[in-house]
């Protein structure tokens, strides 16, 4: 070993396939690889230490996000002073090791077991999808196989047919080489165990549930094992129709708030395939059936790119130049103000949008309209977060990273749906479970988390709609009064003051498990063991969703979660914390935007007088001091007449906002309603002027996601519109007078990184050299915050806050004895703008009515029968599905369909502090209906 | 004549009737209350919420008159 060569470990690139997924460990063991000495975490394989060195050794069945498998026989190594040639994949690196990737003998060998795979598949390459694009193919010219000694004669697979039935991909199982790297993605990476080998032998083959076609199977065509394949065995139906993609941009995708990362792979200006980022922070390769294949509504043919303007809602839309529109809407909205004064207009942002978007329409109706009246889609999902976050830790956004996790004890999830609505992020939180973390699921329905394959809840409070602070409330009695507070924790850490009030609160009976148990429907012992999991586990964590927020006390909830993490200590490190997992992708970004009425960006008030001065100062304009309306608080104005124009930005609240009659009748009350969007969607059947939005394939800005991870979303193609939607932004501002001259979406994020303490660092000089950061990013975080909270709250200590249980207006009774509560589902987003443009309608064509049997049965209702549902708002149909999801006396559906109505029957109860609508209670009766909705 | 309360006026007195009983900690509730309002409401909302308190006194709870005289 003369002449060695140290390999310096920093010259790896991580987007190179490995082969094996790292090790970790703080034990560093050295070996050598074909002479070239490099040290490794101990664990790492020798097939992980050879790429690291840029020794590559041929592989099929090996991927480094899959554990090694070892059963592809091409990548044999020999090492000094073993027999044998042993599989580098499976072989661990040890102290000293020689190793040897290219021999005579090891060339032979690999030669060898390629002859088996290419003989047994068709030698179609010039026309396969996958030709120049396909590891088998490259395999076969990385060993050198010249000729196939076996003929074609032989018993083999050519013949087996194609299973098309999956919208996005097509499974031929004629060019399959059993390397299980499908089955082994759906298990390891997506935890749903749809995949398998069935047969034995020379009669394996890849099977979807019981041999079912993938589209009747298990299969959340997730495309992890479209990823994983090595061959055109399952390939995206894009690829074979467009051919193998010639370009690619990184971005992030439009969907939930995980914010995935995609390479965005295209052939001149059209998109082949979405493929999930390998680097991405927040998804670290995986993806879902939404952002890896639902993107066609950017193309689809409802999209209107063309400005459109009229005068009244009951005339057609008149097409027109966008400087005609802006004009158009200029002088509307002015004229508003002349007549009616600055308070009868406003604007909504939306967490659909980019982060610079949403800021410029801020500062628009702050700074060119001249009032505080802006609010965001926010408001109808996470408003609560905000709120209660803030009182208790001192800021608005969840504590952890996503990968934290994996270092969760124990993980309780509070009102969420992760593998449906956040799904990315439900895998890597069912990994944990499988590993061995208990759960606690507090929810009226059994989610998909409570029993699937390989993971079951040990604790599942089903609880009834509305009182979830109640059994919160029961969790921390049984904290407090068994000795299970974290003492030393608090003492350091949180106010004593407020500490001493809230234990003393918290141990009243009234709040104990038993006292609580007639409300919440929870039994006293079921709540009683779920508190000792989560106080004793080690490291505990809490996750939750919009059915923590969507209620009367959303705001209290979110505040008795902050209390129950600072009681037992779970703050601060790796693997606890209080999590929010939003709903929309920008949803945290709309949020430290400055999209309330009352917040500047950055989440300061604006009454502080120094905070405003900066603005002012900045913006060269006087500020109001006093918050602006809500956008309930708009609605109803506008009923009364004292509101009369309003820009909304990405966002149909004819359709997603609650009471769907109220909200109806405030637009058409309103003088101008201008909408940004992609479609005519339901809120454009009131507007006066229609500008039209971008898509995210065309948007050149930054999103923030539920971790507060800073992405870019980076232009994919040219805008179809002509103009990007800040640049429609600040024309209108112009037009009425306050022009905000930008000249790039860098050059909006610069101004907020000037103006925001914790977005000082940020640019995007900055995303494009880390990838991602998340803020708080400055001069004491140059790279960004993982975690939050470690040495102090933001607000110094921790603020513990008493938690009355107040039980919602909105209770069953007689005439409507169900509860109602509404959700999301894996295929769908949202109200469906996106998704129902898309082939995801292949697995939801249509909302239902989720019911239990014994509700069903004493309504005569049988599955698949349509009833009407009727509520104190309203009344729509649906058809039922019977579940035993639900308990008796609760009902549930989604609101991805507008024939559905599902907001028809919402009422516009909300948050006490919010106003956030409680969506997650409507007290409703069903009965049989004959027909279908009109 | 009497006329029937707006939408808008029926939601102020939800809105503060609900803060009064939702305010968490029950110590200090009309401070609380009055601080929340000019948090988060508006002055015309305030206005309103003070010209219902003196129209129709009786609905509006007594934690959130004491926060109105509060802040008179």
């Amino acid at each position: 070993m003369n002449m060695v060569q140290q390999f310096d470990p920093a010259q790896v690139d991580m987007s190179r396939d490995l082969g094996t997924p790292g090790a970790h460990s703080d034990v560093m063991v050295n070996v050598f690889i074909d002479g070239m000495a490099v040290s490794v975490p101990e664990g790492t394989s020798v097939m992980r230490a050879a790429a690291m060195v840029g020794a590559d050794i041929p592989k099929l069945c090996a991927t480094d996000n899959l554990n090694a498998f070892g059963s592809c026989r091409l990548c044999l190594v020999e090492i000094e002073g073993r027999p044998g040639t042993p599989a580098s994949c499976t072989t661990p690196c040890q102290e000293g090791m020689a190793v040897h990737t290219q021999t005579p003998r090891l060339d032979k060998l690999r030669k060898g077991v390629m002859e088996l795979y290419i003989s047994d598949h068709p030698l179609d390459c010039l026309t396969c999808p996958a030709n120049g694009d396909c590891e088998l193919q490259d395999m076969a010219g990385a060993v050198g196989l010249r000729t196939v000694r076996y003929g074609s004669e032989g018993e083999n697979h050519l013949h087996k047919g194609k299973d098309e039935s999956n919208p996005y991909f097509t499974f031929d199982a004629s060019k399959c080489i059993v390397c299980s790297r499908c089955v082994r993605a759906c298990s390891e990476v997506q935890g749903t165990f749809a995949l398998t080998i069935a047969g034995r032998g020379f009669g394996s083959e890849v099977s979807p549930s019981e041999q079912q076609p993938f589209l009747d199977s298990e299969c959340v065509s997730c495309g992890a094992c479209v990823q994983a394949c090595p061959t055109a065995t399952l390939q995206e139906k894009s690829v074979i129709e467009l051919g193998v993609p010639s370009r690619k941009v990184k971005t992030t995708c439009a969907y939930c708030g995980v914010g995935c990362s995609f390479v965005a792979e295209l052939r001149g200006d059209e998109v082949v395939r979405m493929v999930p980022d390998k680097q991405g922070g927040a998804n670290a390769g995986h993806s879902c059936v939404k952002g890896r294949f639902a993107w066609g509504y950017a193309q689809h043919q409802d999209r209107v790119t063309t400005p459109m303007v009229r005068d009244s809602i009951e005339d057609e839309w008149r097409p027109v130049a966008w400087d005609e529109a802006i004009a158009f809407a200029a002088e509307r909205l002015n004229q508003i103000k002349a007549t009616h004064g600055v308070d009868a207009i406003g604007g909504i942002t939306s967490s659909r949008c980019t982060n610079e978007e949403v800021y410029v329409v801020q500062k628009m109706v702050r700074a060119a309209f001249g009032t505080n009246n802006v609010d965001t889609c926010a408001r109808v999902c996470h408003s609560p977060t905000g709120y209660g976050l803030k009182q208790t830790f001192g800021t608005s956004a969840g504590t952890q990273d996503f990968a934290s996790v994996e270092h969760a004890d124990a993980i309780m999830v509070i009102g969420a749906n992760p593998t449906d609505a956040h799904p990315v992020f439900g895998s890597r939180m069912k990994r944990r479970l499988r590993a061995g973390a208990d759960l606690i699921v507090v929810d009226p329905r059994a989610i998909d988390l409570v029993r699937s394959p390989h993971i079951e809840a040990e604790h599942h409070l089903q609880l009834l709609p509305g009182t979830n602070v109640a059994v919160l409330n029961a969790i921390s009695h049984v904290i407090a009064t068994e000795g299970l507070i974290d003492e030393a924790f608090v003492a350091e850490r949180c106010d004593m003051a407020s500490f001493r009030a809230w234990e003393s609160f918290i141990r009243l009976p009234e709040n104990s498990p038993e006292t609580l148990a007639e409300v919440t429907g929870v039994p006293a012992e079921a709540v009683r063991a779920a508190a000792r999991a989560y106080a004793t586990a080690g490291n505990a964590a809490i996750y939750y969703g919009l059915g923590v927020t969507e209620h009367s006390q959303g705001s209290t909830m979110v505040m008795a979660m902050a209390n129950l993490a600072m009681a037992t200590g779970n703050i601060g490190r790796l693997g606890v914390g209080v999590n929010p997992l939003r709903g929309q992708n920008n949803v945290q970004g709309s949020c430290d935007m400055g999209s309330f009425p009352h917040e500047f960006v950055g989440y300061r008030h604006v009454s502080d007088d120094t905070v405003r001065e900066q603005f002012s100062t900045v913006w060269g304009v006087s500020l109001r001091e006093e918050p602006g309306k809500r956008i309930p608080n708009m609605l109803d104005a506008a009923i009364s007449g004292t509101f009369r124009g309003i820009y909304i930005q990405g966002e149909d609240i004819a359709q997603s906002d609650p009471n769907t009659q109220h909200v109806t009748a405030a637009l058409k009350a309103m003088d101008c309603v201008i909408v940004q969007d992609l479609f005519l969607n339901e809120t454009a059947q009131f507007a006066h002027v229609f500008l039209p939005g971008t898509s995210f394939l065309e948007k050149d800005g930054t999103f923030t996601n539920a971790e507060r991870r800073i992405n870019r979303v980076r232009p994919v193609m040219s805008s179809r519109t002509g103009l990007s939607e800040w640049e429609a932004t600040c024309a209108l501002s112009e037009a009425m007078g306050y022009p905000m001259p930008y000249q790039s979406a860098s050059e909006i994020m610069d101004e907020i990184a000037a103006l925001t303490p914790t977005f000082a660092g940020v640019s995007f000089e900055l995303l494009d050299t880390l990838g991602s950061v998340q803020w708080p990013c400055n001069e004491q975080a140059p790279t960004g915050t993982p975690i939050m909270h470690k040495e102090r709250f933001v607000r110094g200590e921790g603020q513990f806050i008493t938690t009355p249980y107040v039980p919602t207006d909105e209770r069953s009774t007689r005439k409507f004895p169900l509860l109602l509560t509404t959700g999301r589902i894996l295929s769908q987003y949202n109200v469906g703008a996106q998704t129902r443009r898309t082939d995801n309608v292949v697995w939801h064509a249509e909302d239902v009515l989720d019911i239990h049997e014994a509700d069903a049965e004493a309504r005569g209702v049988k599955d698949g029968d349509w009833v009407e549902i009727a509520s104190r708002a309203g009344a729509t149909r649906m058809r039922v599905r019977i579940s035993d999801d639900i308990p008796a006396g609760v009902v549930y559906t989604t609101f991805h369909h507008p024939v559905s109505g599902t907001n028809v029957i919402t009422t516009d109860n909300s948050d006490w502090a919010t106003n956030c609508p409680e969506y997650k209670v409507t007290a409703v009766e069903i009965r049989p209906a004959a027909e279908q909705p009109a | 004549m009497t006329t029937a309360p707006s939408a808008e006026h029926q939601r102020l007195v939800k809105m503060a009737n609900q803060i009064a009983s939702n305010i968490p900690t029950r110590t200090e509730v009309a401070a609380q209350v009055g601080h929340h309002l000019r948090q988060f409401w508006t002055p015309g909302m305030r206005a309103a919420l003070a010209q219902i308190a003196d129209d129709t006194p009786e609905q509006l709870s007594p934690e959130v008159h004491a926060a109105l005289e509060g802040m008179a």
